[in-house]
């Protein structure tokens, strides 16, 4: 804090509560030296820091216990990387059963068939086949969202004007009234709370 | 070594000297699956925790329920824990956000104590004084005791809460900076506003 041009009684405060550098605090001695409202300045607010310092509580005896007894016995971090490495694995185990079953369904094929030179490309293929059905579903839902949106933009800006203005002025109106009935409302439940209490 | 001095005690200056664990390191040995490091962050931070939640709450079994509620929450998220933050600055925004909640869910049942129509509508504002028993009991009967309570309470909400942070949190300007997102200058500046109406308020209790 620039000193040079701060209430002195405001670097007293800083002073006080340890807040001022080194340099600071030693100029601001010989100022309080020099000046006695100064020095009253900082008795009164020393005064104040006791007081305020005297209103202080401590815990209860045996808190750190009481404390230390509520904890669970794993830490919960333990389990989520835990969880973490568990939905790794796992995801990697369904994957490759997944990929097996293929292999497994396209070898009983390639037996009765084409032989098993073209068992290992169909298993790969179903696999590929089956995460691209996956993630075409997955697009075609978003973008049937997407358009779902654009479309009742569309259809809001196609009404005349002055419906779209009467909307407006509705909603504005009562945005105003719902503003305004909450204070009401509150003081009424304070009203109500008082007449409970007594 | 100087001439006249003394050769200190073997260990002795370990043990007297040596400086706290940083919160930080402690953090990293809880992490490690040291559980007994979070017990010293514990016993660090309780009667601070305790002691702002009071002032917050004015319930001193609430303020217990809930800084062991804090403690909790802290540990359950300990591995999400920024070392670039303070721990302290994470665990009281933790407190002020459960006390906060508290307050909140209170909002029905307490009524306003003064100033219906103070521009401030932070829920600091609906507080009432508990009727447990508070570490003030013995001050009841004390004019100055009651009169610290008021002045404090008739704060306007950012001075208060600041007043509390720095005094009962005994927060750094710099976390309480951080921990209300205000630059460190307004912090400065509140808290000495705030000590100004202290001060004014209690002019008569203030004196030799």
């Amino acid at each position: 804090m620039d000193s040079a041009h701060t209430d002195p009684k405001l670097l007293v405060d800083l002073g006080l509560d340890g807040a001022l550098a080194p340099g600071e605090s030693e100029a601001l001695r010989a100022r309080v030296a020099d000046d006695e409202a100064l020095r009253n300045e900082e008795r009164e607010l020393g005064k104040l820091h006791e007081v305020l310092a005297a209103g202080r509580v401590a815990a209860r005896p045996g808190f750190t216990e009481a404390v230390m007894a509520t904890l669970p016995e794993s830490a919960p971090w333990a389990d989520r990387k835990l969880l973490g490495w568990r939905s790794v694995l796992g995801t990697l185990a369904a994957v490759l059963a997944l990929a097996l079953g293929a292999f497994g369904i396209a070898g009983a094929q390639g037996r009765q068939g084409a032989g098993m030179d073209g068992v290992g490309f169909a298993a790969a293929r179903a696999v590929v086949d089956f995460a691209t059905s996956a993630a075409l579903s997955g697009a075609g839902l978003l973008a049937a969202s997407w358009r779902g949106v654009g479309m009742a933009v569309a259809a809001a800006l196609d009404l005349p004007a002055t419906v779209i203005f009467g909307i407006g002025v509705v909603a504005v109106n009562a945005l105003l009234i719902a503003l305004l009935r909450r204070p009401r409302r509150r003081r009424a439940a304070l009203a109500a709370a008082i007449r409970r209490r007594r | 070594m100087a001439a006249g001095t003394r050769p200190p005690a073997l260990g002795a200056l370990d043990i007297q000297k040596a400086p706290p664990v940083p919160d930080e390191e402690l953090v990293a040995r809880v992490l490690a699956g040291d559980q007994g490091s979070f017990g010293v962050l514990v016993a660090r931070y309780q009667d601070r925790l305790v002691s702002f939640l009071f002032r917050m709450l004015r319930d001193l079994d609430t303020a217990h329920d809930l800084a062991q509620e804090v403690f909790l929450r802290v540990y359950q998220a300990l591995d999400r824990f920024d070392p670039q933050f303070k721990f302290s600055t994470w665990t009281f925004r933790v407190a002020h956000n459960l006390g906060v909640d508290e307050l909140r869910r209170r909002k029905v049942r307490w009524v306003p104590l003064q100033r219906q129509d103070a521009e401030d509508d932070s829920p600091w504002e609906r507080e009432l004084p508990s009727l447990e028993p508070s570490p003030y009991h013995d001050l009841r009967n004390d004019q100055r005791g009651a009169a610290i309570q008021q002045a404090i309470d008739a704060l306007p909400g950012d001075y208060r809460e600041l007043i509390v942070m720095r005094h009962y949190a005994e927060l750094s300007y710099e976390e309480i900076a951080q921990l209300k997102r205000m630059p460190l200058g307004t912090v400065k500046n509140k808290l000495f506003r705030g000590r100004q109406m202290l001060k004014e308020k209690l002019a008569a209790y203030l004196g030799d």
